[in-house]
């Protein structure tokens, strides 16, 4: 227990969270890239093609795990946003801002690729449906936090505290994302893997696998990005502490 | 190897679906190392600045 | 205006913008695909807009899918199992539509109780599974 109260204070102080994640990245991003691969492979060339969907469900592998970051990243960013805007924590500040990037593109990627899936399966790039619509929304909520931020730079404190503001209030659009399908008539299909067991999405081993894996690899990649941004966040902003300098001196 | 790399009519939609991808992880990747380079240089020049 | 003051101007004034055409776009999404989504049901009741496109939803019936004579048009029906309504449609069709598949058609109800469709789109469930197992699943139904 005593070493987890400790590692928690350790993270929440920038000299040591710095200190501390430069040994993960590495690691992070050489897993992210094996599981990359390993997935993309497994899904594009040894996953059967769908009975009815044929090889183009295959856009599913990027689609669906690039979908499930884009809302997870989110809730990072405003869970951090609490923690920044409550106990004014630097190094919340500093996982919030450093998440929005890669979750915008995360975002950007689920969108077109799904416009790239929808083509072929429903007949149209885009429908202003339910599902469509809240995703597009939260590309904008990105945009706004990191909109709000580059508004106030001089400042940097200052500008955590809005962007935290603007992340905490688009939280709502969470839920509306998840439950679209359910709420609204949608064009778009439910959930491809339910949780709570239940008797649809996928069964089938071999199409799961590389979804699974492809999840996996995604939020490796997220942790590498977050943590290389979070890290050159913290450095910028503590640019005049002497555990900046020392940093250089050494090196 | 190359029947293995078609996707029948859904060549286009596939492959530039996975094209996306990994342009988008590329774009990520190159610019926080640009942007670590230009903040570690103007960190340093910066103590250059006060040293002397 | 200092140059920090009129860049913050400018990025705070496009942040409120971006959530006004987000609203905007939510607004008249919801407007467009929640209330004017009808059922076979409900047009049979004459419960849909005049003169205006809605959306038809359904599912397409078994072996009501027939090319016009004369013409590129196709004729199918659209049922909820409870009404019908036939929907004319010149236009590809996306790879997905199929006879007892979903469907969601967007146009006009025309005089002749004929649903003029500008646009099909094809609906799918999350079911992936290979063909085998979909054979497999469909023998066992039969049986």
């Amino acid at each position: 227990m005593n070493k987890i109260v400790k590692f928690y204070h350790e993270m929440g102080s920038p000299p040591s969270f710095y200190r501390i994640t430069g040994h993960w990245l590495k690691p992070l991003l050489i897993l992210a890239l094996l599981l990359t691969v390993y997935g993309l492979i497994d899904g594009l060339f040894f996953a059967p093609p769908d009975y009815q969907q044929g090889d183009s469900y295959r856009i599913m592998f990027v689609h669906v795990p690039a979908a499930w970051m884009s809302m997870f990243i989110y809730f990072i960013i405003g869970v951090s946003g609490i923690i920044a805007f409550v106990w004014r924590m630097k190094v919340a500040e500093a996982v919030m801002m450093a998440s929005a990037p890669i979750g915008a593109l995360f975002t950007a990627l689920t969108l077109l690729t799904g416009m790239l899936w929808g083509k072929p399966m429903w007949g149209t790039y885009w429908d202003w449906d339910a599902r469509m619509t809240s995703e597009l929304i939260l590309l904008f909520l990105y945009i706004g936090v990191m909109g709000i931020y580059s508004a106030y730079d001089d400042d940097p404190r200052k500008a955590a505290r809005l962007a935290a503001l603007v992340a905490i209030i688009g939280l709502i659009n969470l839920p509306i994302i998840r439950y679209s399908v359910e709420w609204w008539t949608s064009i778009h299909q439910g959930a491809s893997i339910s949780i709570m067991g239940g008797n649809s999405g996928i069964k089938e081993w071999s199409m799961l696998r590389p979804l699974l894996v492809m999840a996996l690899a995604t939020k490796f990649y997220y942790l590498y990005s977050m943590l290389h941004r979070a890290r050159s966040y913290l450095l910028r902003t503590e640019q005049n502490k002497s555990w900046v300098s020392k940093q250089f001196i050494e090196n | 190897m190359l029947t293995m790399l078609d996707m029948g009519k859904y060549n286009f939609f596939v492959w530039g679906s996975m094209a996306l991808f990994a342009l988008m992880m590329a774009v990520d990747l190159i610019s926080l190392h640009r942007q670590k380079k230009q903040l570690k240089r103007q960190i340093k020049a910066r103590q250059r600045r006060t040293q002397s | 205006m200092t140059p920090t003051r009129k860049k913050r101007l400018i990025l705070i004034s496009l942040v409120i913008m971006g959530v006004a055409v987000a609203t905007a776009i939510f607004l008249t999404a919801f407007k467009d695909n929640i209330m004017f989504f009808k059922s076979p049901t409900e047009v049979s009741q004459n419960d849909y807009p005049e003169n205006r496109s809605f959306r038809l939803g359904g599912m397409v019936k078994e072996g009501s899918l027939q090319r016009l004579e004369n013409s590129l048009k196709i004729q199918f029906t659209v049922t909820d199992y409870g009404a019908d309504v036939t929907v004319e449609y010149e236009g590809i069709l996306p790879d997905l539509f199929r006879e007892g598949q979903g469907v969601v058609t967007i146009g006009q109800m025309r005089s002749d109780n004929i649903f003029a469709a500008e646009e099909v789109l094809a609906k799918h469930d999350e079911n992936y599974m290979p063909p085998e197992v979909a054979d497999v699943l469909q023998t066992e139904v039969q049986q």
